[in-house]
């Protein structure tokens, strides 16, 4: 795979979990920052998604991103099709985050942390919100 | 998505000699516009949707079972409504591809559809096992001709005799092979190993011992010598007869001696199996019997029955009372007696039995003594009762007689200390009385007359006489 602008592998030594870097693109409210992204591939990949999170120090603050890594984009969860690939979810993570225009946690952030399983698949999302 | 065939790159190389056609290396491996966008490999098997999307026909059948849409557009697929694209299947199927087993060092290269064809036939690379049952050693077709070379299990033709042999064992074959030519080590002559068989049971230079070493004989001499010179003048030679014969004995003897021994070995469980019951029957013997004369009348008593059986056996007087079981040792001598005796006594099993059934007489023999004596207790018991009460009235009536004389006495006292009272007729008839007794009467009556006493105690005189004599009738009618 050759990795789109501003994603870097940092470790993908099996196909069962990588890690990559994704840079703010130039620009953004993100530039200049780093971030990283953890993919673990479950079985049945790619028919099914893989799990997706920020982990890290630096979780983007971002109305879409909850403190703990957990992101909310429902390519990832209920809009999943097995033809997107890790590079497909890269660029859609680097939109969101170029659209930004606020950075700012999720309004319900501090309860979803408390209460949220580690694996953000189990989590029931609503995506009320398409437009950022 | 690279990834992915790598992983299952894999797992094709162990199930030789399929392969799996995703796993498949492509010469050019970036032409995308030919790539199932859910595998990101060269389409196998290409099929369309109704909304236009092509993908293998593996991985939409595969995508729709998660989720109905097309994975591109989302448009609901009926699954039944995919067609194949087969213009499409032609061009990927004519894709370049190398062959599975490049890593291993195949560098053929060929169209995808005809990878099969290569890999079934053609492919030197592919794994194989040798042809040898014993061996199949796993190996590359390649190196499989010059395996079978050197193959440790491959059979080759012993040169001499004809068979087969492994390749392995050729080396101990030649040392056995009857075709190969042995010298004899005695006589020094050439001949195949079957005929040297035969040859050494008879060469006349190998060294024997005397035909009757067995018995004696230190001769060894070469085997001409031995019926030329040696047998004419052996000194066992002369005895032969005797020694042969005592041979036999010895071999028979031995025979019957093993032959008793298993019977020995056999019958030591049921001699012990006898002889607890033995022990067991003692026990409740002398629970029964009991320590004290009456035991020791018992035991006498058994000891005629002992006698009996015994004579009945065949072997008399030995160990009285060994069943009542007053000395366990003596029955087990019993036993030993009994096996010893051997086939004249029977069987083990016969003797069991009459021990039983001896036992069972003896016990309900003491139950009758024990009854019988029981009764005569009772009858003891009765008469010594009946014998006192007749001496204890026998007593009675003596006391009442000596009352009598002393009122006699004391009557006659009086009589002569007062000779005037006119007690004489009173006397006369006092002695009249008293001769009625038959004892003492005389006595009595010869001193009434003479010495005669007062008369004053006349009235107190007059009422003994009736009672005196009516002590004696009721003693009559006692006895
Ligand atoms: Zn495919
Ligand atoms: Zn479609
Ligand atoms: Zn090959
Ligand atoms: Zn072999
Ligand atoms: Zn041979
Ligand atoms: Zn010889
Ligand atoms: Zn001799």
């Amino acid at each position: 795979m050759n990795p789109p602008a501003g994603v870097d592998i940092i470790d993908a030594n099996d196909f069962k979990v990588w890690k990559l870097g994704l840079a703010g693109a130039p620009a953004t409210l993100y530039e200049g920052e780093k971030f990283q992204l953890e993919f673990n591939f479950g079985p049945n990949y790619p028919l099914e998604s893989p799990q997706v999170l920020f982990v890290g120090d630096n979780v983007p603050i971002h109305p879409h991103i909850y403190s703990n890594g957990h992101i909310c984009l429902d390519v990832l969860y209920n809009h999943w099709s097995p033809v997107q690939t890790v590079a497909s979810i890269c660029l859609s993570l680097q939109s969101m985050l170029s659209s930004c225009t606020s950075k700012e946690r999720p309004p319900d952030n501090a309860t979803y942390v408390k209460t949220a399983r580690s694996n953000p698949k189990h989590t029931a999302w609503a995506f009320h919100d398409d437009t950022v | 998505m690279n990834n992915n065939s790598t992983a299952r790159k894999q797992d094709q190389d162990q199930e030789e000699p399929l392969y799996d056609p995703r796993g498949l290396q492509y010469v050019e491996p970036s032409q995308t516009s030919l790539q199932c966008s859910v595998c990101c490999e060269y389409f196998t098997e290409p099929v369309s949707a109704p909304c236009g999307h092509t993908f293998c026909l593996g991985c939409i059948t595969q995508a729709l079972e998660v989720s109905p849409g097309c994975p591109l557009c989302r448009t609901k697929i009926n699954p039944n409504a995919l067609y194949d694209v087969i213009a499409l299947s032609r061009i990927c199927d004519e894709l370049m591809v190398y062959c599975p087993h490049k890593s291993l060092g195949c560098d053929h290269v060929c169209q995808r559809v005809q990878i099969g064809q290569h890999l079934k036939d053609d492919c030197i690379y592919i794994g194989t096992l040798c042809r040898v049952e014993e061996c199949r050693k796993k190996l590359l077709k390649k190196d499989l001709s010059e395996h079978m070379e050197s193959c440790p299990y491959k059979r080759v033709d012993c040169l001499m005799c004809n068979t087969k042999v492994q390749k392995s064992q050729l080396q101990e074959h030649h040392k056995t092979c009857p075709a190969e030519s042995v010298t004899c080590p005695h006589c020094e002559t050439t001949r195949t190993r079957l005929r040297h068989m035969e040859h050494i049971q008879e060469c006349p230079k190998q060294i024997v011992p005397c035909t009757l070493s067995e018995f004696g004989c230190p001769w060894t001499g070469p085997r001409f010598d031995l019926t030329a010179t040696h047998i004419p003048q052996c000194p066992y030679e002369a005895i032969r007869g005797f020694l042969e014969q005592n041979k036999q004995r010895v071999e028979s003897l031995e025979q019957e001696n093993k032959h008793l021994r298993t019977i020995f070995h056999d019958l030591r469980p049921q001699v012990q199996l006898l002889r607890d019951q033995i022990g067991s029957l003692s026990e409740s013997i002398q629970l029964m019997t009991g320590p004290g004369s009456f035991g020791d009348s018992m035991h006498g008593f058994v000891d005629t029955n002992q006698y009996q059986y015994h004579s009945q056996q065949g072997a008399p007087s030995r160990a009285h009372g060994a069943i009542l079981g007053y000395d366990s040792n003596g029955a087990e001598n019993e036993l030993h007696g009994l096996e010893r005796s051997g086939s004249g006594l029977g069987t083990v099993g016969d003797t069991h039995e009459l021990l039983i059934s001896e036992n069972e007489r003896i016990r309900s023999e003491i139950e009758t003594l024990t009854a019988g004596l029981a009764s005569l207790e009772l009858k003891q018991n009765m008469a010594i009762m009946t014998e006192s009460m007749r001496m204890q009235e026998e007593v009675q009536s003596l006391r009442a007689v000596c009352h009598g004389l002393r009122m006699q006495m004391h009557y006659l006292l009086l009589e002569r200390q007062n000779p005037h009272g006119p007690s004489p007729p009173t006397g006369g008839g006092g002695g009249g009385g008293v001769s009625n007794s038959g004892n003492n009467g005389p006595g009595i009556k010869t001193h009434g007359p003479g010495t005669s006493s007062g008369g004053r105690p006349l009235s107190t005189s007059g009422p003994p006489r009736p009672r005196f004599s009516d002590g004696l009738g009721r003693q009559d009618t006692k006895l």
